[in-house]
């Protein structure tokens, strides 16, 4: 985390470039110009929904603006990893205010506190988060990047396991093989 | 209970391998140079424990994503992470067993011996919220074990590169990749 942090701290801007570079790396995780299409469109009270758009990835999980979302490796079951504000300044967490929950009519969408009390929106147990680098909709310039863990798409309708392991054939840039970095 | 004692353990061997740290940093650690034999060395008693350690971390994920899917139930998935949290311990005692010669690589495996402590703490609290039903507990202990992971690699990469000696590319994973098996089994 705090070469996380050393890498990303500095700027902002820098570390979008950085995570674009690291995008373009990836074979197929090119953006197209897509329109979210809300599951949605039934009225909610709740500020927070969760919609799908259409992106070179397929149909995955989108705010309400239409901006892709992600989830972390490793995250899940109320466990965290992006935690400190290097990690969320990169990777914004899609909150909640306390007793609110998200519309959408993507199923499986729930919430989880976070370790400073805030609350998260999750999709099948997974905290969803936006990614600084992604400017408009359908682009997907997070897909497959490996920082604190690998971060993926949600493709819609995949089972909770794959729909975290969206693959892009990308980083492998250490070639240590394994999952686990001891 | 068990959680308590394992912490409890977690806090001794650290305290043990911090005093260890903290000798192996006086004015010698500084000054004396490391050679590239002293480097391979400390890498061949390292990379054996290194390595086995991913693998038997990767053979956590089946148990997890079994139990996350109802396959096994509590008390199965409790006793297989219980069996390779015992196997960790063993790879822990390895690791705080390594005593390089020259006192910066001393000085290097200490913090980083500390880590094997807290997955090993981290394993045997996950092994009691899954026989009693509850992972509410668990450390989260990820972002120090990550900082120290990867400061251990980086400084080694320093003497490396001083020494002229050759690191094994896997190396550059340490730090990078998971740090510790998720519940979730992702």
């Amino acid at each position: 985390m705090r070469y996380l942090a050393k890498l990303t701290v500095p700027s902002l801007a820098a570390a979008s470039v950085l995570f674009a570079a690291c995008g373009s790396s990836s074979s197929t995780t090119s953006t197209t110009a897509s329109t979210a299409t809300s599951a949605a469109q039934s009225t909610s009270a709740s500020a927070v929904s969760v919609k799908t758009g259409s992106t070179s990835l397929g149909k995955v999980l989108v705010d309400g603006q239409g901006m892709t979302l992600y989830a972390l490796s490793g995250e899940h079951a109320g466990k965290f990893i992006c935690t400190t504000s290097a990690c969320t300044a990169i990777w914004h967490p899609l909150k909640v205010t306390a007793g609110e929950t998200p519309s959408g009519e993507v199923a499986a969408l729930a919430t989880v506190k976070r370790p400073d009390g805030t609350t998260q929106v999750t999709y099948k147990g997974a905290p969803l988060y936006t990614f600084a680098s992604d400017q408009a909709p359908g682009e997907t310039k997070g897909q497959g990047l490996k920082d604190v863990g690998t971060w993926s798409v949600l493709t819609v309708g995949a089972p909770a396991a794959s729909a975290t392991q969206t693959s892009t054939q990308s980083e492998s840039s250490s070639g240590g093989g394994g999952a686990y970095g001891y | 209970m068990r959680r308590r004692a394992a912490t409890r353990r977690a806090g001794a061997l650290l305290a043990i391998l911090g005093v260890a740290a903290l000798a192996g940093c006086g004015g010698a650690a500084r000054s004396e140079a490391v050679s590239r034999g002293a480097i391979e060395r400390y890498l061949g008693e390292v990379e054996p424990i290194r390595l086995g350690v991913n693998a038997l971390l990767e053979g956590a994920d089946p148990i997890l994503r079994a139990h996350a899917a109802r396959r096994i139930d509590d008390s199965v998935a409790a006793r297989e992470i219980g069996a390779l949290e015992r196997r960790f311990a063993g790879y822990a005692v390895r690791i705080a067993a390594v005593e390089p010669a020259n006192a910066q690589l001393r000085a290097l495996n200490g913090p980083y011996a500390g880590t094997y402590v807290l997955e090993d703490a981290y394993l045997s609290a996950l092994a009691s919220g899954l026989a009693g039903g509850s992972l509410d507990g668990l450390p989260h202990t990820q972002d120090a074990q990550r900082a120290a992971i990867i400061r251990w690699r980086i400084a080694l990469t320093v003497l490396a590169r001083k020494a002229h000696a050759r690191l094994p590319a896997d190396l550059q994973q340490a730090g990078r990749g998971e740090i510790a098996p998720s519940p979730g089994g992702s």
